[in-house]
């Protein structure tokens, strides 16, 4: 059995850390605002519906309570949620997708396309509205999400998959020789 | 030898062990409503009720089950598994054989007076697309298990070395004093958590049967009546603590009964059992990364649970735990060297460390707030004593700092290792050709002190390195990349 131990020389590597990433498309923004704005409106119409009904609830102490955790839970997935939109940038590279998430606590993902299984692309009614898709990427990892790119052009969203799926199918073949 | 093109329908014998399995699932389901029946209701005919509502459940099962049994069959043909069942709602498997991950043959007593075999075939996907043929013919169990594995192994018969002989070797095998020895060196807290938490589940659905039952019933009204005095008390947990014992002996012994593994060129195969003989055989290549570890007391005998992650859906990994009880440590050097050949600590490479912040962060984040929500339900009941339960802060501090200390990582070209102690210990190892992909987590703290957490996603596990400084993180990750992108071994 031939065996080596060599040590490791990262320096001539390619560097996750030199690539220059591409935010998603700004239109993205518009579609998660509108997805908020229906969410909290149907949420809004579900609680004032409950205290129109209930005789109980109508005091003005549980209604202050409720509103202020209302309006706090609001602000709070408008100010995270738009953090978080500004740093969802992605990059591709030869045999790799990098996807950055998170606004608090920051996440790169780093995926080989070898590792891929296969991927999706989706078109919500708001996004398919603006001409956005989203993309996402099934490996055979057990634990941890699959990585889902959203707020993708559906041109380059199409591209991405036909590019993924090409490297797939390649691989595939690759194996059979 | 036979080879399976004929679709054909499992042994007669599977009806019984089909009944079983049906009449089990049904009993888990309505059990509530049958002590909801014995219970309560008007008293009028209750031999009558019993008599039609036994009848109409036997009868459900009975039916269930021969429409399970003729609409079940299963053929081999042009490379793939083909199963066909299901009356009403119809399902129609298709698995190439080079899919399959592992052929696992069961016999309980049943099967072994009539000459038959439980066979349990576990294909990849995320499905978690299984097939259990629960009788038929050894012979037949033999000539299919052949079959299949000679076909999942092709790939690995390929690249290996050619062997002469293709014997099995026993990597180990746990003997009375092995077992007796794990037995006692068990979890009993997390087995008394387990009973206990079992029995508050079940509490509130017994009690109507309690209250009516006379004996129970005056248990029951003598236990909310009586002073608890320390001897009281001590008695109680002396009583506990050996029934716990007790219990974890016979969990143990149902678990690891003559648990005897062997290796053949193939993988390993696993046989063990008390009440029913079980068998497992795991290919090599499905190994994703190994782990192992040690309790307090175990640690101490030199005893040890090495855990084998494979590649698989949640619920087959559910099934199919391989955890190996090691009771020497040579043990491990036998069965490590098929995944990786050296361990990566033993290539005189320098063990990293974490940071210690980590220690101060988890101790602040995760125990501090446990403990708060703890104060606060025990306030309701010991008033200003409940904060007694914050005592438990310096130690977990102190426990935690002691583990930053002792972990280390080793990241060499032959794989990534790591090495983590408090009380107990434990490490494991990940090969890079089994990373799916690479993440780098960092909280407003860790950018600040140039810190990141490496996450290594395979498809057995995540391997998970905390507080590490972030251009290593960086280099890792980089190297594991370059690893995984620079070839097209496969990781399965």
């Amino acid at each position: 059995m031939s065996f080596s131990n060599l040590p490791i020389n990262t320096e001539g590597l390619p560097e996750v850390q030199a690539v220059s990433f591409k935010p998603i498309h700004s239109d993205y923004l518009k579609v998660i605002k509108i997805s908020w704005a229906i969410l909290f409106l149907v949420i809004a119409g579900a609680i004032v519906t409950v205290f129109i009904l209930s005789k109980k609830l109508q005091n003005p102490l549980i209604i202050s309570i409720v509103s202020g955790v209302y309006v706090l839970v609001v602000l709070s997935t408008v100010v995270i949620g738009t953090g978080s939109f500004r740093r969802k940038q992605y990059a591709i590279r030869e045999k790799d997708i990098l996807y950055k998430t998170g606004w608090i606590f920051q996440n790169l993902h780093m995926v080989p396309f070898n590792r891929l299984q296969h991927c999706v692309v989706n078109m919500g009614p708001i996004e398919r509205r603006f001409g956005l898709a989203t993309l996402s990427l099934y490996t055979a990892a057990s634990e941890g999400k699959d990585i889902t790119i959203h707020g993708l052009p559906q041109a380059e969203a199409e591209q991405l998959k036909e590019l993924i799926i090409q490297q797939i199918q390649a691989l595939h073949s690759d194996e059979n020789i | 030898m036979k080879t399976f093109e004929t679709p054909q329908r499992q042994s007669p014998l599977a009806l019984v062990m089909m009944f079983f399995k049906i009449f089990r699932t049904v009993i888990t389901v309505i059990w509530p409503i049958l002590i909801g029946l014995l219970v309560g209701g008007k008293k009028e005919n209750p031999g009558l009720k019993w008599l039609i509502a036994g009848a109409a459940l036997l009868l459900f099962v009975l039916a269930r089950t021969v429409l399970d049994y003729l609409y079940f069959r299963f053929s081999i043909k042009d490379g793939q598994l083909i199963v066909r069942k299901g009356f009403f709602y119809k399902t129609a498997i298709t698995v190439p054989l080079e899919r399959i991950q592992a052929v696992h043959v069961e016999q309980s007593f049943l099967h072994s007076v009539t000459l038959t075999h439980k066979l349990i075939i576990d294909t990849a996907g995320k499905e978690g697309a299984e097939v259990t043929i629960y009788a038929i013919p050894s012979s037949d169990a033999i000539a299919l298990r052949t079959l299949i594995l000679d076909r999942v192994d092709i790939r690995t018969a390929e690249t290996a070395e050619p062997e002469t002989k293709s014997t099995t070797k026993q990597v180990s095998k746990l003997d009375l004093l092995g077992l007796l020895k794990l037995s006692l060196s068990a979890n009993h807290i997390e087995t008394i958590t387990v009973v206990l938490a079992f029995l508050m589940g079940r509490y509130e659905d017994v009690k109507p049967l309690l209250a009516n039952t006379p004996l129970l019933k005056d248990v029951v009204s003598y236990g909310e009546t009586m002073k608890y005095t320390w001897q009281l008390i001590t008695t109680l947990f002396i009583i506990v603590t050996i029934i716990t014992i007790v219990i974890s002996c016979v969990r143990m012994f149902l678990r690891f009964y003559n648990y005897t593994v062997r290796m053949d060129r193939k993988g390993y195969y696993i046989r063990w059992g008390l009440l029913q003989v079980r068998q497992k055989m795991i290919p090599f290549r499905r190994i994703q990364m190994i782990r192992w570890r040690s309790n307090f007391i175990r640690r101490l005998i030199g005893l040890a649970l090495l855990n084998l992650k494979v590649s698989g859906t949640d619920e087959a990994k559910k099934k199919v735990l391989i955890e190996l009880p090691i009771t020497d440590v040579d043990q491990i050097r036998q069965i490590v060297p098929v995944y990786q050949p050296l361990l990566p600590a033993e290539t005189g490479a320098t063990g990293q460390k974490i940071h210690r912040s980590y220690a101060f962060r988890k101790t602040l984040f995760i125990t501090l707030p446990i403990l708060m929500v703890v104060a606060g339900l025990l306030a309701l009941a010991w008033q200003w004593y409940a904060l007694l339960v914050f005592i438990w802060l310096p130690y977990s501090l102190g426990l935690q700092l002691l583990y930053c200390r002792n972990f280390r990582f080793w990241a060499t070209p032959e794989g990534l290792q790591l090495y983590k102690s408090t009380w107990g210990k434990g490490e494991a190892i990940l090969n890079w050709k089994n990373i799916q992909y690479v993440q780098i987590r960092r909280s407003i703290y860790q950018r600040k002190n140039e810190l990141a957490t490496l996450l290594l996603h395979t498809a057995g596990g995540q391997f998970e390195i905390p507080y590490m400084k972030y251009d290593h993180a960086l280099a890792i990750s980089n190297y594991a990349l370059f690893r995984t992108e620079s070839t097209q071994e496969t990781w399965m």
